[in-house]
């Protein structure tokens, strides 16, 4: 897998391609932790190219997400695939991250 | 006929012959002989045969002796050669100084019978010594024998006997109708002949190039040794008629011994292969080193490729390295080092100081060098190298060489020498070939240990899915009003997924299925925790809600952040023929319906457990689902490892496969049912399932 990062005004800009499963998470877990090091608090997971997301995957976002809103941050997932999206409502995390319909302004969130 | 048997025979005859042999020769000594025939003729035919017998038997006996006796090194048998020459000598010096006191003390014919006595006990000790000598060397000759060898060998043996047979001389004479020139003749061919072979037969001398040089040195003593003997022999031989002998014989028996075919062919033979054999050992000492050098370069050459085979660890192969190098290359000083990280230890060394290796590797790059290249580093002459000319050391040249394990560098290989310009070109190729070696045999010993550690990791994984499997419920619970069955699998050897069923009553049934998010051993340790919550809140009684909440507490406590627990819980009583039923981030359950005949999938659903650790969890708990069952109807649960499996076009199983199999499944058994579900995965996946995956079936009856 492969990450692509924007630094953005904002916020962080994360676009994980492929899948996001038990092995790659570890390095999307690196990631997030390095600009939380650099003092960013604000996220956004780009799923344009996003394949599949594993409960690991998942878990890589949960474990920040204490750490993120505690500095005042947000996590936004945005451009979810109908298969990626299923994952997270399952899971009940519509109900807790925020998750940006197609076209809409990302900016505006944070 | 057993061959102790035969060699008692043969020795007995020998020694019954030289017995009749002593009788004769007294008969002529006291006058009694030569009245057969005209001038005794026919007794000296007797005496000659005779004496040939006597040669025959014992040449026979000790052929039998000496290709009977076990396998025996060359200087070994050398040395019992010299010892059965040395006995009969010290025996003839013996008898003739007896001899000697008694003609002083007494007069010579008080000898008696003891003159023929001495007389052919002289002539055996020295036959049995030149037998010997011949049977031995046969052993020598025939050494890697073949074809050719064996056959001059046997054209040796049959000229032996017609010596044996021209002994009868008499005889002989008789044969060519009394005509002394033209036996002279026949004699002069054959000595020819017999000459010839006994050149080819002292070319025979393969065995000289297995000594090494103190051998060869032994052998060059003991041969001359023989020769010695095989002199004195001789010179006794001329020697013993008069000495012996008080009153002379008439001339036709006592005359020539030494002209005496068979005795000069084999003291000829003997003598012959024993100047040859000094010869060519002598020529031989200065390159037997260079054999000897070769043969234990093989030798290391054959440790290293043991150790490929994987018997030696790192240390016995870097030493058998070291050791191999600096014999084959003739150095006295030589070391290796092995890389550690960026640094470079000095692993063993010989001949050389550590101070002195550090002031080399300081005063020039050589280590770099090697490293960057991973080629042969070679210093012809120190005292001429700028760098290192000023080194306080006694060696002048120095090669040094990569020691690679798949073309990464492991170590270094040094060795040195005292003379400048001293290692060959055909020296620095061993010395490769010995690196390149040792650095298959240290991969092949990296490769065992690390298959090693993985058979025991292996077998640690083994229990911990025993242990694991053991936490299932290995029996179901069995009532006339509802049947369970479960499939289950674990992609790794241990896994996250958990089911459980209690009973806590007649009627009453508290039903778990969960996934640990993750995989392996860390989603296997927190089922075992799962396990134990499921437990101790079914004692409580409380509500699924409840539940799901208290649940959501205990695993915010042990779960590591990150990790989460996805679970289905239902609370079933079959006499109300209800279940209640909540969702907490796992899969939606499948429900049959019979008098409906309809699969409806229930989706309604809570938060993962793990996801929001603090009380914030309880407002996104929603209330538990109420299902009313009647018999035929029936509930399919499971965990997500079965929807995400996949073929090898990458594609997933799916609800919908899933669900057809149910529709086509509806009145059969649950364990039937499972049966299905299982063949139809395996079918669309293939073998290989990455997930853990588990379904559970209840069906009311």
């Amino acid at each position: 897998m492969e990450i692509k990062q924007e630094k953005q005004n904002s916020y962080i800009s994360l676009a994980p391609i492929g899948d996001l499963d038990a092995n790659s998470s570890l390095e999307m877990d690196e990631c997030i932790q390095d600009w939380l090091e650099k003092g960013e608090s604000n996220f956004h997971i780009d799923g344009q190219e996003l394949k599949y997301i594993s409960s690991a995957g998942i878990g890589v976002f949960i474990s920040h997400l204490d750490e993120i809103r505690a500095r005042g941050g947000k996590i936004i997932f945005s451009h979810l695939s109908a298969s990626v999206f299923d994952v997270f409502k399952l899971l009940g995390l519509t109900e807790i991250v925020t998750i940006v319909k197609e076209g809409a302004e990302i900016a505006p969130h944070f | 006929m057993n061959a102790r048997i035969l060699k008692g025979i043969l020795l007995l005859t020998s020694i019954s012959l030289a017995i009749l042999l002593v009788r004769l020769h007294y008969n002529f000594s006291i006058g009694a002989g030569f009245s057969w025939g005209s001038g005794g003729s026919l007794q000296i035919i007797l005496y000659q045969s005779t004496f040939a017998a006597f040669l025959l038997a014992t040449g026979i006996y000790i052929r039998q002796v000496f290709t009977r006796i076990e396998r025996l090194d060359v200087i070994t048998m050398l040395w019992r050669l010299f010892i059965i020459g040395m006995v009969g000598i010290t025996l003839m010096l013996a008898m003739l100084m007896l001899k000697r006191v008694m003609v002083q003390n007494f007069n010579a014919s008080s000898m008696g019978i003891l003159a023929p006595i001495f007389f052919i006990g002289g002539i055996y000790a020295l036959i049995i010594f030149f037998l010997s000598a011949i049977f031995i060397f046969r052993r020598f000759i025939l050494y890697q024998k073949n074809r050719r060898k064996l056959f001059s060998w046997n054209l040796f043996q049959v000229f032996l006997l017609i010596a044996l047979v021209m002994t009868v001389k008499q005889f002989m004479l008789i044969l060519v109708g009394n005509n002394a020139s033209s036996l002279a003749t026949l004699d002069t061919v054959i000595t020819v002949i017999y000459a010839a072979l006994l050149l080819l037969l002292s070319t025979s001398l393969s065995w000289t190039a297995y000594l090494n040089f103190n051998q060869k040195l032994k052998a060059l003593g003991l041969f001359t040794l023989v020769i010695v003997v095989s002199v004195t022999y001789l010179m006794a031989l001329g020697q013993l008629p008069e000495e012996l002998f008080v009153s002379g014989l008439p001339n036709p028996v006592m005359k020539g011994y030494l002209e005496m075919k068979f005795i000069s062919y084999i003291a000829a033979f003997t003598l012959s292969y024993s100047v040859v054999s000094i010869l060519v050992l002598f020529f031989n000492l200065p390159t037997s080193s260079v054999f000897e050098l070769k043969s234990s370069e093989i030798a290391n050459f054959n440790k290293i490729n043991q150790a490929i085979q994987g018997n030696l660890d790192f240390d016995e192969i870097l030493h058998t390295l070291l050791d191999a190098s600096m014999l084959s290359a003739n150095a006295q000083a030589g070391w290796i080092m092995v890389h550690e990280g960026e640094e470079s230890r000095i692993h063993s060394r010989k001949g050389i100081s550590e101070p002195e290796i550090n002031s080399i590797l300081a005063a020039d790059d050589v280590l770099n060098i090697i490293q960057a290249d991973k080629l042969m580093y070679q210093v012809k002459n120190l005292k001429r190298h700028k760098n290192l000319k000023k080194i306080d050391t006694r060696y002048k040249a120095l090669v040094g060489l990569p020691i690679l394990v798949k073309n990464e560098g492991f170590g270094l290989l040094f060795v040195m020498n005292e003379v400048s310009n001293s290692f060959e070109d055909v020296t620095l190729g061993s010395l490769t070939s010995f690196a390149e070696q040792a650095g298959t045999a240290i991969e092949n010993a990296g490769l065992i240990k690390n298959a090693i550690n993985l058979e025991r990791y292996q077998e640690q994984l083994k229990i911990a899915k025993e242990v694991q499997s053991q936490l299932l419920p290995s029996r179901l619970p069995e009532s006339d009003r509802v049947q369970f069955a479960v499939i289950s699998e674990t992609a790794d050897e241990v896994g996250g997924d958990y089911f459980d069923i209690l009973q806590e009553n007649e009627d009453i049934f508290r039903i778990a299925i969960g996934d640990v998010s993750g995989k392996g051993t860390t989603a296997a340790f927190y089922m075992a925790e799962v396990k134990g919550i499921f437990h101790a809140l079914s004692l409580t009684g409380v509500s699924p809600r409840a539940f799901v909440n208290y649940a959501n507490q205990a695993i915010a406590k042990c779960f590591q952040k990150g990790f989460f627990f996805t679970l289905t819980y239902l609370e079933m009583d079959l006499k109300k023929k209800k279940l209640e039923m909540i969702r907490a981030g796992h899969c939606p359950a499948f429900f049959y319906q019979k008098a409906s005949d309809s699969i409806c999938i229930h989706r309604e659903g809570t938060l993962g457990l793990g996801l929001v650790r603090d009380a914030s969890f309880e407002k996104y708990v929603k209330k538990a689902e109420t299902i009313s069952f009647e018999p035929g109807d029936f509930m399919v649960l499971y965990t997500d490892g079965i929807i995400e499996a996949r073929n090898s076009a990458d594609e997933e199983y799916g609800y919908d496969r899933f669900q057809a199999v149910l529709e086509s499944n509806k009145e059969v058994t649950p364990k039937k049912l499972g049966a299905e579900i299982m063949k139809s995965v395996t079918n669309f996946a293939g073998q290989d399932i990455h997930d853990d995956f588990t379904v559970l079936i209840i069906k009311f009856l």
